[in-house]
Parts: structure tokens; C-alpha cells; sequence
């Protein structure tokens, strides 16, 4: 079998579902939406960009998109934070147990998301655990469910083993004689970190960052289940103009301006190196 | 008086006992090496000198102050590891310099020192290159000036040549000994390599099972060894059992397998009493006609082998024993290749007797 014949379904596959799609939504970025079925003009009969221009006129998609970088922005760097100092404990575990920690990290997925999101609402409402354990110890009751806060939880332990499994897979692959050798020329543990493990690492560091804050940009579930009205983002926007507006051609534009929004910088990135 | 002083010195990993109550002292200034095979301890050692392995009990003394618990970026004891184990993200003068950024030292004095210390391994055009564009004995040599940068009272070296090429090994082993001639650096050098340890070592410390089996210089270690587990390791092939027959002034031996034997100086023990007697392969020659008198034995050749700077005979004497005879191929006899079967004699001098005690 010959190198094309091998490839021909990958190929197949991503042109029916990844660029047919593309084209699809693109193209109805650019019709009209109108009452019926299906709620938009033909499609590319006669391209209009009006949509697009309503995208940048109306402060609510900007503010929508701001909000949703603010949440990516913000979970990424605490998933981070908490990520890399498990990753490193596991890289840094016995053989034996790596994989046993590693199967824990990993646990959560056999759980549905929803199912494992909504058990969040039993934790954080007025009356939920942590209310009953903070007034236990005798302290007042905060409202936790319908915030910002609530919402950060949320989205930070979900993609929190997109963070830890390529941080782990960088760092499992470190040269520990590297760290010897700079505790070897003077350096306490906290300079070799920081001299030697984690410039070592960037590159895990910068796969966990996408690999969290892309999907948290489009994120949808957790602000709707978790955050508070107040906590519009893009994703909560295209919901709504899909399925509450029935604007399809809103929705579509919505969808490729984020599209865009996070290709154009990784492309860049890419040609820059 | 003893710069480096190792006393009772044990290290064990779970049940096993890697290092055994060892006691070393070791001078200001000495290229030290530590000889031994794999699972000797060796390497154990090394890394309990560098902080790196705790040990179970024992002192490290080091110029006088106590070292044994101090983590190893506290210790005035630097290494370069087997791997080199260069900072892969750093160019060669960051590596050189890192110890000396630890120590505070400022910036325009490190630049200073680093290039003069790359002038030392004599690689300074390679300050602004990455350590994956170095060839092994480049690295190996960037390695060392990393390691001496932060002046050190005690410089390890792990198998500093092992990774490298035979052709590159010779010349690099001289660059070693230069640079610890100029610097006045005390090295610690480990090593498998008996050859190595000979050509370099200012004294030899042969580890067997987590002891030292003997201390000494090269020539000490090689001529006068003080066991048969010493004698094979350096290299003497013929180690036979035998008897002495007359102790003192110059014993006189009974080989099993060979027959009388003189040999210089008086035996170890008394008359009657078991030894083993080592005999150098070189110290050995096959020598011309007919067997007669002591230190010559009759035999055939059994394999034959030119090795370059000798010719390695195969002898299984009459009496039932086996030697190594490797004779110089500048001998007239036995200087070429000798057919299996051939009879000849084996002759040695009285001095070439190494008496074994048990």
C-alpha cells in the first residue's frame, strides 16, 4: 500500500468534517437571517457582510469576546499554577506510582462533563457543602453559586489535566542530572527551579496554555451552568443568537470571528519561527 | 596533611551495603583514582562526595570542616558528570558561568573569569555556542571549566573519558592532567579503566564489594598488589596456588601444576604454608631448547595471537597448568606465530614472582 492510499481517510475525514463545515458556516456568516426553514437566504446568492459589521458596532459582541478572554486568560494561568506543581511531583514520584497518580489526574474524564459540572452547583450554592462547612466552624454563609468566582472553579477544574498531562510529559523527560549539576555549581533547590527545570519546560507550559485556553474561550457550559447573568461570553452570545434569536447567520459570524480570533495569533506565532 | 578525609564512611541502599566503613585520606592538590568494576562502589563514593547519596554513617571531612551533611550547593566540592550534563538551554559561556552567578560574583568579573577558563580547555572560540553543537570531547571540555569556574577545594570527576572516542581519549587525558597541574586542583577521578587509572593517577584506590582493596600509587597497585582480587584486576593473567618451600632470605615456591620456583625477597608466611604467586604475561618469554633448572617450565602451545605490540602464546605446561606468555615482538623466538602443538619452554626472572598472601 502506498503512502496516499494510507492517508486517504485522514484526508477524508478532515475534509467532511473539519473544512466542509468551515466553508458551511462561512458562507452563512454571509447570507441573511429571515423567518422560515431553513431562517436564512440562500446561501451565497448574495453575500452581504452586514453581519460582520454588526459584530463591530454592537459593543455586546465585544464585550462578550473581552469577557471570554478575561475567563480564558484567567483560568489558564491558574491551571498553571496549580497544574505545574502536580506534574512535577508526579514526574518527580517513584516509578511505581507515576502511573497510578497519572490514572488520577485522568479519573474525572469517565465521569460525563455536565454531570461532573453540575455536582459543582451541589458544592457551591447557598445551602451547598462548603456553605454547611463554613457555617459549621462558625462562619458566615458566601454566596459562591451565579458569581465570576463560581465560574473560574469551574472552568480551572475542568481543563486542569489538559494543563498537567503535557506539563507531565515535559518534565517526566527531564535529565535529572541536569538539576544535579546546578545544585552541584550552588544553586538551592529554588534556583535550580527556576534556572534549570523551568526554562526546560516552556515548551509544556506553552502546549498546556493552548491546550487550555483555547477551549475555554468558547466555553459555554460552565459560565451558563456556574456564572452569573452578568457573565456573558462569546460562547453564552452564539448560544444565544443560534438558538434563542434564531439568527443563524449571526451565529455563524460569531463562530468565525472566534475562529479567526484564535488562528490569526497561532499562525503568526508560526511564521515567526 | 590530608585535604579530603573519609572515616567509617557507609552507604547503603535498601538492605544492600554499597560502601562498607570505608577510610580514605587523600592530599592537597593529588589526582585520586577510584578503580573498580561495576557495583564497587565506586560511583557511590563519588556521589557522596558531591552531597548527591546520604550516608548511613561515617565523616566527610573536607580542609578541615566537616562536610558529610551539607546539600551538595553548599559544598566546595564541584563535579563534571558522566553525561557532561550541560544546561542544554544555555550557550557555553552561560554554562561556564552559572556557578560563578551563584556565588554573586559580578557580572564583568564573570565575564572575565569564564574566558579564562575556556582558554584553560582551550575552547574559548566556543563561548557563544549551544552545547548540542559541540562534539562529545568539546563538551566534555566545557564540562570542565563549568566545574572549576567556582574554584572548588575538590574537583570529581565521573568517567571523564568513557564517552569518548579511543583517538580522542589519549589526548584528552593529557588536556585533564595540564589543567589539574595549572589549577592545583584536588581531582577525584573515577573510572572502570585500569590502563586509565595508571596513566593518570597520582595515587590508585581500588574498590571491590564497598572496600577499598588496596591504596597506593600506580606503580604500587601494579608491581607489589596486595591480593589476588587486586593482581587480576590489573591485568596478571597467571595467578597459580602454591607452597612455599623455603621462606627467607629468598622464598622458594612449589607451583601446582608448574614445579619449583624462585623468587625474590622472603615469603609472607612460613615454610608449608599456601599462597598464590601472580606472573605477569610480559614478565614471561618463551625461550629456546629444552626446560632445565627453576623458572622454566616445559609445555605446548595451545593458541597463538599477534597483538600489535606483542605476540599472546597460549602454554599448557607439562605439569598441567596454563600461562599467558605475551612476548615482545622485538624477541627473536616466540616473536612470531607459533602452530598449536609446538613444544617449547616458559622461563621467567626470580622478580617477576608476585607473592599473593591469601
Amino acid at each position: 500500500m502506498n503512502r496516499s492510499a494510507v492517508l486517504a481517510p485522514v484526508w477524508l475525514w478532515l475534509l467532511l468534517f473539519v473544512a466542509l463545515p468551515v466553508v458551511i458556516v462561512a458562507a452563512l456568516s454571509f447570507s441573511s437571517s429571515i423567518p422560515g426553514v431553513p431562517p436564512y437566504t440562500p446561501l451565497l446568492q448574495s453575500p452581504d457582510p452586514a453581519n460582520y459589521a454588526a459584530l463591530t458596532e454592537d459593543a455586546f459582541y465585544l464585550d462578550a469576546a473581552l469577557k471570554s478572554l478575561a475567563v480564558a486568560g484567567v483560568s489558564s494561568v491558574l491551571c498553571l499554577l496549580i497544574g505545574y506543581p502536580m506534574a512535577l511531583a508526579i514526574a518527580r514520584a517513584p516509578e511505581r506510582w507515576r502511573s497510578l497518580l497519572l490514572l488520577g489526574v485522568m479519573l474525572p474524564f469517565w465521569t460525563g462533563f455536565l454531570l461532573r459540572i453540575t455536582a459543582w452547583i451541589g458544592l457551591l450554592r447557598d445551602e451547598g457543602w462548603i456553605n454547611a462547612g463554613l457555617q459549621a466552624v462558625g462562619l458566615p454563609a458566601l454566596r459562591l453559586l451565579y458569581t465570576d468566582f463560581a465560574m473560574y472553579v469551574g472552568v480551572t477544574y475542568a481543563y486542569l489535566p489538559f494543563m498537567i498531562l503535557p506539563l507531565y510529559a515535559r518534565l517526566s523527560r527531564r535529565d535529572p542530572a541536569l538539576e544535579e549539576a546546578a545544585a552541584d555549581l550552588g544553586a538551592g533547590p529554588w534556583t535550580a527551579f527556576r534556572t534549570v527545570t523551568l526554562p526546560l519546560s516552556v515548551p509544556g507550559i506553552v502546549a498546556g496554555l493552548a491546550l487550555v485556553f483555547i477551549p475555554a474561550m468558547g466555553e459555554y457550559v460552565i459560565p451558563e451552568l456556574l456564572g452569573g447573568p452578568g457573565a456573558q461570553t462569546i460562547g453564552r452570545a452564539l448560544w444565544n443568537e443560534f438558538f434563542s434569536n434564531r439568527d443563524w447567520p449571526m451565529a455563524a459570524t460569531v463562530a468565525n470571528a472566534l475562529l479567526l480570533a484564535l488562528l490569526l495569533p497561532m499562525v503568526a506565532l508560526r511564521a515567526r519561527q | 596533611m590530608a585535604d579530603l578525609e573519609i572515616a567509617g564512611l557507609t552507604v547503603r541502599y535498601g538492605p544492600a551495603i554499597a560502601l562498607d566503613r570505608l577510610d580514605l585520606a587523600i592530599d592537597s592538590g593529588e589526582m585520586f583514582v577510584l578503580l573498580g568494576g561495576s557495583g564497587s562502589g565506586k560511583t557511590t563514593l563519588l556521589r557522596a562526595l558531591g552531597g548527591f547519596i546520604q550516608p548511613a554513617a561515617g565523616r566527610i571531612m573536607l580542609a578541615g570542616q566537616d562536610i558529610t551533611a551539607l546539600p551538595p550547593h553548599r559544598r566546595p566540592v564541584n563535579t563534571t558528570f558522566q553525561s557532561y550534563a550541560l544546561f542544554p538551554h544555555m550557550n557555553v559561556a552561560d554554562n561556564v558561568g552559572f556557578g560563578l552567578r551563584r556565588q554573586g560574583v559580578p557580572r564583568a568579573e564573570i565575564a572575565r573569569r569564564v574566558s579564562s577558563l575556556l582558554d584553560l580547555v582551550r575552547r574559548g572560540e566556543f563561548a557563544g555556542r549551544r552545547p548540542d553543537a559541540l562534539s562529545g570531547g568539546q563538551r566534555q571540555r566545557v564540562a570542565l571549566a563549568r566545574a572549576l569556574a567556582p574554584r572548588p577545594r575538590l574537583l570529581l570527576l565521573d568517567e571523564p573519558l568513557s564517552a569518548l572516542d579511543r583517538s580522542l581519549r589519549e589526548q584528552t587525558r593529557q588536556e585533564l592532567l595540564r589543567v589539574q597541574r595549572e589549577t592545583g586542583t584536588t581531582f577525584v577521578l573515577v573510572t572502570h579503566d585500569q590502563d586509565e587509572a595508571l596513566a593518570v593517577a597520582s595515587r590508585i584506590g581500588l574498590l571491590h564489594d564497598g572496600r577499598l582493596a588496596q591504596v597506593g600509587t600506580p606503580a604500587e597497585i601494579y608491581e607489589r598488589p596486595a591480593s589476588r582480587f587486586v593482581a587480576a584486576f590489573m591485568g596478571a593473567a597467571n595467578i597459580l596456588p602454591g607452597t612455599v618451600r623455603t621462606a627467607a632470605p629468598d622464598a622458594v615456591l612449589d607451583l601446582h601444576g608448574i614445579g619449583p620456583a624462585q623468587a625474590t625477597g622472603p615469603a609472607p608466611i612460613a615454610a608449608g604454608g599456601a599462597l598464590h604467586v601472580a606472573l605477569r604475561p610480559e614478565r614471561l618469554r618463551i625461550v629456546p631448547g629444552e626446560a632445565h633448572g627453576m623458572n622454566t617450565a616445559p609445555g605446548t602451545v595451545t593458541d597463538s595471537a599477534y597483538r600489535g605490540g606483542t605476540m599472546d602464546h597460549q602454554v599448557r605446561l607439562q605439569g598441567g597448568a596454563t600461562l599467558l606468555v605475551s612476548q615482545p615482538l622485538a624477541d627473536g623466538v616466540g616473536a612470531g606465530l607459533l602452530a598449536p602443538g609446538s613444544a617449547v619452554a616458559v622461563s621467567w626472572p626470580p622478580e617477576a614472582c608476585v607473592l599473593l598472601p591469601e
